[in-house]
């Protein structure tokens, strides 16, 4: 296959996506079914994400007890369809702007009962601090449990270790079924009796759209945040726990991880930077017979001429050559200046077995958004 | 010579370096975005060792590495590069040691052994789970 042929003429995913989680500041974005083990992954991940000096341990233990409960209905009520189809895979987020943080979930549920969960939710969001305590009580004596053990207490658990009201909107998927988006601000301060702060519908349309672009791309977790050696091994902790089977597999994924990663760490341009780190998009998606990982971020202009020569080069040699041009790289300390190394991409195309797919975009006349895919064959 | 001790972090590995118990080993993961200031002070200490030690028996040099990743892999090239144009190559033993089950870390190796010419031994451990 001639190497023109793997470039996609700007499908412009990855940077739809991209702008759409930065907008929204999403830190991490998980799509997919949430089993017990995923749910307890997925928490491990987000709290080390929280852990930083700033945030007040209060603070971190009402993330931790949000995140806790929102998955956990998820979890229980996503099983209620027979609907186990990728395109209806629940999602989870997590939002930090600052120091506040907002939990965004979502999943299936049947058009028959958005009637109650709407009366649910408007009765938590109408309850005051002291009045939600005691209903919570109230339900949870005398409450009518259903069969998934839900008479709301999920909802009031989420309202009051959050203080904030709940956020939510349905999306319509058919005549039976819609997704379910439920956001709450995690306040650090507790708020005065009846002065709960009202989150916006905005955040909820965005973040459904978001969904959307997930569930065309089958992407299964997007990580959004600062590119540093830190954030590399939190990714690589929850990709260890979380593809448990394949050992070969899980090995090739974490070291095209790796290099993807520090990739993005030497050569992403400073349009976009913080303090931390570089910044870009990392994200995982599969199909039935393969495992994409993709990166995108911002590169300078005068940079892309040599980049897309490199790739078509690596993209065009054989398993030898490869090899070759490897050990002659290695071993060539004139380039020893760790950034040009070029030892990045070649390792990409050997260790992945598959040509490298890219993209190049313009945003102006300094900067492009590069995007680069590899595959990893799950045979 | 004083002995070069580093304590296993994060992304780096445990190296040792004692003249005094001849142990020079390097274990574990190797991934730091950028390896060249964790092992500057390691060439720097294996140039000056082979320099100045009167050095009359084997010198094994050992590395288990559990993951390392290319910009690592450049340093360690460099290292072994030193060994090699050094007076005393001759005495100078590479004991690569790999999990069977893990093809990377044996062809990492084989990528040093080729073209470096120095005493390779390559040897299987028990396999671990990473």
């Amino acid at each position: 296959m001639s190497t023109e042929l793997l470039i996609k003429k700007h499908d412009g995913i990855t940077l739809k996506l991209f702008d759409a989680i930065q907008q929204e500041k999403l830190s991490y974005v998980y799509r997919g079914k949430f089993t017990t083990n995923f749910t307890k992954n997925i928490i491990a991940l987000a709290q080390s994400n929280i852990k930083e000096e700033e945030t007040p341990n209060r603070l971190k233990r009402k993330v931790y007890h949000v995140m806790v409960e929102g998955i956990q209905n998820i979890s229980k009520h996503q099983a209620s369809n027979n609907n186990s189809s990728t395109e209806f895979y629940g999602l989870f987020t997590l939002k930090k702007d600052h120091s506040r943080y907002f939990i965004t979930t979502g999943n299936l549920i049947e058009n028959e009962n958005i009637g109650t969960l709407t009366e649910k939710i408007n009765k938590v969001n109408n309850l005051g601090k002291d009045q939600l305590k005691k209903y919570h009580k109230e339900i949870l004596w005398n409450g009518e449990i259903s069969e998934k053990g839900g008479a709301g207490l999920g909802l009031i658990e989420i309202a009051r270790w959050a203080g904030s009201k709940l956020n939510y909107y349905f999306k319509e998927l058919s005549n039976n079924l819609s997704f379910f988006y439920l956001q709450t601000e995690i306040v650090a301060t507790q708020p005065d009796e009846n002065e709960f702060r009202t989150n916006d519908l905005n955040s909820l349309l965005n973040i459904s759209e978001i969904h959307t672009l997930l569930n065309q791309g089958n992407v299964l977790i997007v990580f959004n945040n600062i590119f540093n050696d830190d954030s590399l091994l939190d990714m690589l902790d929850f990709l260890e726990n979380q593809m448990s089977d394949n050992n070969k597999l899980k090995r090739q994924i974490f070291n095209v991880m790796v290099e993807l990663f520090q990739n993005i760490t030497k050569h992403a341009s400073d349009y976009l930077i913080s303090e931390e780190g570089k910044c870009g998009i990392f994200y995982i998606s599969e199909n039935e017979n393969e495992f994409i990982l993709t990166t995108g971020n911002y590169i300078l202009s005068n940079e892309v001429r040599s980049l897309r020569g490199r790739i078509f080069y690596v993209n065009n040699l054989d398993n030898e050559m490869l090899v070759n041009f490897f050990s002659k790289r290695l071993f060539d300390f004139e380039i020893n200046t760790n950034k040009s190394s070029g030892l990045g991409l070649i390792d990409l195309r050997i260790k992945s077995g598959n040509k490298l797919t890219f993209d190049f975009q313009k945003i102006n006349d300094d900067y492009y958004f590069y995007t680069l895919k590899v595959k990893i064959s799950k045979q | 010579m004083e002995t070069l001790f580093i304590e296993a972090g994060k992304h780096t590995p445990e190296v040792l370096l004692s003249t005094e118990t001849e142990t020079y080993s390097f274990s574990g993961k190797s991934f730091p975005v950028n390896p060249l200031p964790f092992y500057e002070p390691i060439i720097e200490w294996f140039e000056y060792f082979l320099k100045t030690e009167k050095i009359t028996k084997e010198i094994i040099v050992k590395f288990e590495f559990d993951y390392i990743n290319t910009a690592s892999s450049k340093q360690i090239a460099m290292l072994l590069s030193i060994m090699e144009s050094s007076p005393v190559n001759n005495y100078i033993k590479i004991k690569w040691h790999y999990d069977p089950h893990d093809a990377d870390i044996l062809e990492t190796g084989l990528r040093f052994s080729e073209p470096i010419k120095l005493n390779f031994e390559f040897i299987t451990i028990e396999s671990k789970s990473r």
